[in-house]
């Protein structure tokens, strides 16, 4: 053994991993720091809300012996069942759309089914545990990665938990490390649950204030966006919302219509998402697209995907979900 | 987007592609602190301890973070940069690492290691050769202790360490030449006949 191989082993036994106080400061140091680059070029918040789920587990305080709960309160229905309010999507008269004597749109039309059928989903607490599985199927140049993950969150997703290294770890939104309040987060927050009361009824003044909320959290629009940016911008908040949260009814249902409302969004049909015939909407980008894919039957949120500039495509589909009684609770 | 960044994250893109991506999409830039962040801690928890490192580590992405459009897009691993960021940052504690490698040296307890160890261990893991080890390294030029420690603890080539240190690597080889050599001193010569360098060479 000669003096680089003692050396190497020499304080061998520090572990290695980054510290939550680590990750923290850093955070904390970008969000506080007069950084004009931040806010230079807009983010996108769902990228953010993503990523930030591998941070977890380094920010989070185990829970380990708390999730010794019972199991499932709730099971969101399922894709291959039409929810039971489904029958009436046909005879949903949106607000104010679709004038008589008028054929609505293929956008519209598929608006107000999907907004119809969120209307008979369950009613939730904001601080109902949501579980979801999702798979993540992506390409990259040459690279390929396709991976599922587990994730528990709240409704509103203030909370959120995943299993690190066998161990279940809890990232609490605006709150660092140890719990103290302080916003955290790698980038201000999108969209806040508690906003969402307020916005406007009328898709038209929904889908402006939509992209509002996406311009001033520095949601931003696409790389190679090709509509307007508040097009791209509301398109982006809704999929965060509807992937991210679980909404009240009538507000899922607001949701949907509002896409039926954003110029540029057209109709993608027979789309098959994880072996289901699904349907969607896809606002296009310069060389590529992004699509909000809901299943043909229940109408219920499925996946987003897409193709962008730089070969990169890919998706992510919620493979299960369900309301439980608590992070680490499967259903 | 979400997917854009998943996958550039999940599909394994380059360190460069996630700093070019980084640049109009921020939040991006937490693919690099997740690669890299846990060995670079574990880099300076070496060198100088535990409770300057989380300190260190935070600066040494947040100065990253602000550089990214300064950084070489034929660098497809950006190891080198952060390394060498974090040895600039090492470099105003240059005087508590050293302290520590006296004391170790003279006592044999090595403050850097105590906390991952529990207290039988620590007071008899340091043996012979940590302690002479640690008097050489509180011997060598900063700069010969900077490229030497790249090599050994940051797993860096001589011509990563080279770019860390904004050096040529001829002098790298030269700096490794001495420091090895005065380690080998410390060590007695009980082994002289390292063939390391010449492997990496």
């Amino acid at each position: 053994m000669n003096e680089m191989d003692l050396l190497s082993r020499m304080r061998d036994e520090v572990p290695l991993g980054v510290s939550p106080r680590a990750e923290h400061l850093f955070r904390t140091a970008l969000l506080e720091s007069d950084n004009p680059e931040r806010p230079a070029v807009p983010s996108r918040h769902s990228g953010r809300r993503r990523a930030r789920v591998a941070w977890r587990p380094v920010l989070a305080v185990s829970l380990t012996a708390a999730v010794a709960a019972a199991v499932v309160v709730t099971v969101l229905p399922s894709r291959g069942q039409a929810p039971a309010g489904h029958q009436a999507a046909s005879g949903l008269q949106a607000r104010g759309r679709a004038p008589s004597g008028q054929p609505a749109s293929p956008v519209k039309l598929l608006a107000d089914r999907a907004a119809a059928a969120a209307l008979s989903g369950p009613d939730v607490q904001p601080g109902q545990w949501v579980y979801r599985e999702t798979e993540l199927s992506g390409k990259a140049g040459k690279s390929e990665k396709n991976g599922s993950q587990e994730l528990w969150s709240t409704a509103d997703d203030n909370t959120e938990a995943s299993y690190y290294n066998g161990k279940l770890s809890i990232y609490y939104r605006g709150r660092n490390y140890d719990g103290v309040q302080g916003g955290v987060d790698f980038f201000p927050e999108a969209v806040g649950y508690d906003s969402l009361g307020s916005l406007p009824a009328q898709p038209g003044a929904l889908v402006k204030r939509l992209a509002e909320i996406g311009a001033r959290s520095n949601t931003g629009e696409p790389a190679g966006c090709s509509q307007s940016r508040s097009s791209c911008t509301a398109f982006l908040v809704i999929s965060e919302l509807l992937s991210s949260y679980v909404m009240p009814p009538a507000l899922t249902a607001e949701m949907y219509q509002a896409l039926g409302d954003i110029p540029g969004v057209s109709v993608v049909s027979n789309v098959d998402v994880a072996g289901q015939p699904c349907t969607g909407f896809r606002i296009p980008l310069t060389g590529g697209y992004v699509e909000l894919i809901i299943n043909s039957s229940t109408y219920q949120y499925v996946a987003t995907q897409g193709s962008f500039p730089g070969g990169v495509q890919g998706s992510i589909v919620v493979a299960s979900q369900a309301l439980v009684s608590g992070p680490g609770v499967r259903p | 987007m979400m997917i854009q960044s998943r996958v550039s994250a999940e599909t394994g893109a380059a360190d460069a592609e996630v700093i070019q991506l980084s640049r109009h999409e921020p939040e991006a830039f937490e693919i690099l602190f997740r690669r890299h962040a846990g060995h670079i801690q574990r880099y300076v928890v070496r060198r100088l301890g535990a409770d300057a490192a989380d300190d260190l580590v935070a600066e040494t992405f947040l100065l990253a973070f602000r550089q990214r459009d300064r950084y070489d897009m034929a660098r497809a691993d950006a190891r080198p940069w952060l390394y060498g960021i974090v040895t600039n940052l090492i470099g105003s504690h240059r005087r508590a690492e050293v302290r520590q490698y006296r004391a170790l040296a003279r006592t044999g307890t090595d403050p850097v290691t105590e906390p991952f160890t529990d207290r039988v261990d620590a007071a008899v893991s340091a043996g012979a050769a940590n302690k002479q080890l640690a008097a050489a390294l509180a011997g060598l030029p900063a700069a010969h202790r900077d490229t030497l420690l790249l090599v050994a603890w940051g797993d860096l080539s001589y011509e990563e360490a080279a770019a860390a240190l904004g050096v040529p690597v001829g002098t790298v080889r030269s700096r490794l030449s001495r420091a090895r050599s005065r380690l080998r001193r410390a060590l007695g010569d009980a082994d002289p006949s390292s063939t390391k360098e010449e492997n990496q060479a």
